[in-house]
């Protein structure tokens, strides 16, 4: 993430283990694995209901799905910000870039209540259409994952803030944000999949 | 990166510029009709924003190979079944 | 064993296994009802037979479970039990009201019985599993309202560990999840979404919370093994059992009038539940391999590692094998589900239940391991009841493959009782293998009464020799 080195030394830093703790990359991998068998079960699925899906889809309003993705990829960018600066033993910058972090994820979360109040004045419902239900299934889906993700970030600011991470101990910030950056990380293939791709 | 006289940009945020700028080029494009370009140019544009992702937030691009690999390989494949079922009829 | 009061958890843990004796005597009648429907008909009908059986499962599972958390808390906990004396009474209350429901339904013609305990007032008997009569209903919350108060004083009092924390959470759970009971409705959808929070609330769900907990003590203990790198452990295996087995409920809705969302739901959710298995397993392995000491108590090391290993099998295999809607549209209600329920069940509850008292009764007898004579009959018996539970599960698979193909996805469908006909063979299998079943858990009870503690300088000499 960091990077004042020049090139000749990135050979030599390429050997690093995994950031964070190992156990929350095997949780990463299970998360990220439950969430390409609904992708895939998606694309099948259309498949065999082209016409239904495209008709469903277009309902949709893809701003909403672009302005949460700029939100939770600039929350994404904070988190890697803040493991930079803890890297550089700035612990306050380190807080505060969390913080900033939090309130993008939050603000993520705001828009698609909003967007799901407003498909629900649309008839957009888990049960309308099997478009709409793997919509409202996928997206409720990540959103609570967006919620667990938030849960851990605050944990994480808390500690940051009072000080329990330094230069060198700061395992807990790359754990959680690595949880995050996976949750940015579903967000873009499903706002590509089910907002953009028709 | 060596630092240049003029502008420093750190790695992460020419991350988060490109990014910005895929997923807004990904918006527009979606107002598009359907097509092969299309599809493909969507498929591409996800790929790349997700090696973004995972090379510069999460920070896997400083990581043994095998994990680059492996987690690269999972980008593909999902694009793949998507690319097929979106191609296949 | 550090604290006196965890001695409250022996009672628990007899009764426990009394119980579980007289399930299995059950289980045998009931098996052999299936191939002679004339066989003690006419004083224990077939339906009180089931329904003692499976009663008798989930009283000794839950005695099980309140046994090991009165051992467990305290320890954990660094504290005295908050009141063993109210243990203590809880148990007889549970004891005694656990066996007069059980004679009720030997001796009292259900609708009589129905009739005398007051289920006009608000109506809970009748659906499976949940037949006892609303008084008892009322005295297993008491009864948890008990156990819960005890322990979560205990844990106030004492040092918080998160084992603690979660072992005492899933019993809440556990309580909370029993309320649904109380809720009977006419509409027959409204009752099958409530009874289905209880049973998968249950079993793949909260008791799977319960299951860590155990085997993480277990492996704290015996191996010597960092309680933070066990924990962290358990975070992660918990974690994928409620992302997958909250909505994976939805595979008990397919069929029974609820929305068609559910299909999808259940099936991609449900068809994730045994990945904590598979979890799980590497985690008892790899702990155990990385031991730090050599535990003398071997057998329940076996149970430690043999419990996850059937438990993948019962619940993680054959329950995939029978939770896709597509699949489940043909098998279900057939004796591939009484397959799968029979294996997950021994293999994840009634096995985890036989690891905890074979690591603690040992050390509530005030030792540290049993003689290995005692030992070797304990492993026998774990060796005869998994063979035995693979082999009902296995003739009870055939029956279902019967029961498909004649009568599910048949152009000319049998009947029921045609079909089982068909499927004799397999029943008669199935008792033949309740038969070696009943001979592993005699062999395992007998290794209670073999005298002698582990003998540390012989089998030192013999390791020495050897």
């Amino acid at each position: 993430m960091s990077n004042n080195f020049p090139d000749s030394t990135t050979q030599q830093i390429a050997e690093q283990p995994l950031p964070g703790d190992l156990a929350i990359w095997i949780f990463i991998a299970a998360e990220l694995g439950i969430f390409a068998i609904l992708f895939a079960a998606y694309a099948i699925t259309r498949n065999t209901h082209l016409e239904l899906f495209n008709a469903a889809q277009a309902r949709l309003d893809k701003t909403y799905g672009y302005i949460n993705t700029i939100l939770l990829l600039t929350s994404s960018y904070c988190v890697a910000r803040a493991n930079r600066y803890i890297k550089e033993g700035k612990i306050t910058l380190c807080t505060r870039y969390l913080i900033y972090a939090i309130i993008l994820g939050a603000s993520f979360l705001i828009v698609k209540i909003a967007e799901f109040h407003n498909d629900s004045l649309n008839g957009i419902t888990i049960s309308s259409n099997l478009f709409d239900m793997f919509y409202i299934s996928l997206t409720f889906f990540h959103f609570m994952h967006v919620i667990m993700g938030m849960f851990i970030l605050t944990v994480v600011t808390y500690k940051s803030y009072r000080h329990k991470y330094s230069q060198t101990d700061h395992t807990g910030i790359e754990t959680g944000g690595a949880y995050w950056h996976m949750v940015d990380l579903v967000w873009i293939i499903l706002f590509s999949l089910v907002y953009v791709l028709h | 990166m060596s630092p240049t006289k003029s502008i420093h940009i750190k790695p992460c945020t020419s991350a988060w510029l490109m990014l910005v700028v895929l997923s807004t080029a990904s918006y527009v494009l979606g107002y598009n009709k359907t097509g092969t370009a299309f599809i493909t140019s969507i498929l591409i544009i996800t790929l790349i924003k997700g090696q973004l992702i995972i090379r510069y937030y999460m920070g896997i691009r400083r990581v043994r190979l095998l994990w680059q690999f492996i987690i690269g390989t999972y980008l593909v494949v999902i694009g793949s079944i998507i690319g097929l079922a979106y191609f296949a009829h | 064993m550090k604290y006196q009061s965890q001695k409250v958890a022996m009672p628990y843990f007899v009764a426990a296994l009394v119980l579980f004796l007289g399930q299995i005597v059950f289980g045998l009648i009931g098996g052999l009802q299936y191939v002679d429907g004339t066989f003690l008909s006419t004083v224990l009908p077939f339906n009180v037979v089931h329904m003692s059986h499976t009663n008798l499962l989930i009283i000794w599972l839950l005695m099980a479970f309140m046994g090991a958390a009165y051992y467990i808390v305290p320890e954990e906990a660094q504290t005295e039990l908050y009141s063993p004396k109210l243990a203590i009474i809880t148990f007889w209350v549970f004891l005694i009201a656990a066996v007069l429901t059980l004679l009720g339904y030997l001796f009292v013609p259900y609708s009589e019985l129905a009739r005398v305990t007051g289920n006009a007032l608000l109506p809970t008997m009748g659906r499976g599993y949940l037949e006892q009569p609303l008084p008892t209903k009322v005295g297993i919350v008491l009864v948890a309202l008990s156990l819960l108060f005890n322990l979560t004083m205990t844990l106030i009092k004492g040092r918080k560990t998160s084992l603690n924390y979660l072992l005492i959470g899933s019993l809440w759970g556990l309580a909370l999840l029993f309320l649904p009971a109380f809720y009977f409705p006419n509409d027959t959808v409204k009752a099958s979404y409530s009874w289905w929070w209880i049973v998968h609330g249950w079993v793949e769900g909260d008791w799977e919370l319960i299951l860590g907990a155990l085997l993480g003590f277990i492996l704290i203990k015996m191996t010597g093994v960092d309680r933070e790198i066990i924990e962290k452990w358990l975070y992660i295996i918990i974690a994928l059992t409620l992302i997958s087995g909250i909505i994976g409920i939805g595979h008990h809705y397919y069929y029974i009038g609820a929305p068609e969302y559910w299909i999808w739901l259940g099936s991609i959710f449900s068809a994730m539940e045994p990945l904590p298995f598979f979890l799980l397993i590497f985690f008892a392995f790899k702990i155990f391999s990385q031991r730090r000491r050599e535990h003398p108590n071997k057998a329940a090391a076996l149970w430690a590692k043999g419990t996850p290993v059937m438990a993948l099998l019962g619940a993680g295999i054959w329950g995939f094998m029978i939770t896709l809607a597509p699949v489940q549209y043909y098998t279900h209600g057939t004796n591939f589900t009484a397959a799968h329920g029979h294996l997950a069940f021994f293999g994840a509850y009634a096995m985890v239940s036989l690891a905890i008292i074979s690591y603690a009764m040992p050390q509530l007898r005030g030792r540290e391991a049993n003689s290995m004579k005692a030992q070797h009959w304990e492993m026998a018996g774990f060796w005869l009841m998994v063979v035995g539970m693979i082999s009902i599960t296995l003739a009870l698979t055939g029956a279902g493959i019967v029961t498909v193909f004649l009568q599910r996805a048949a152009e000319n469908p049998l009947s029921f009782m045609q079909t089982d006909h068909k499927a004799r063979v397999f029943f008669w299998l199935r008792e033949y293998s309740g038969i070696v079943f009943s001979m592993g858990l005699l062999a395992y009870l007998t290794s209670f009464f073999i005298p002698g503690e582990y003998e540390y300088s012989e089998e030192t000499k013999k390791a020495l020799n050897n």
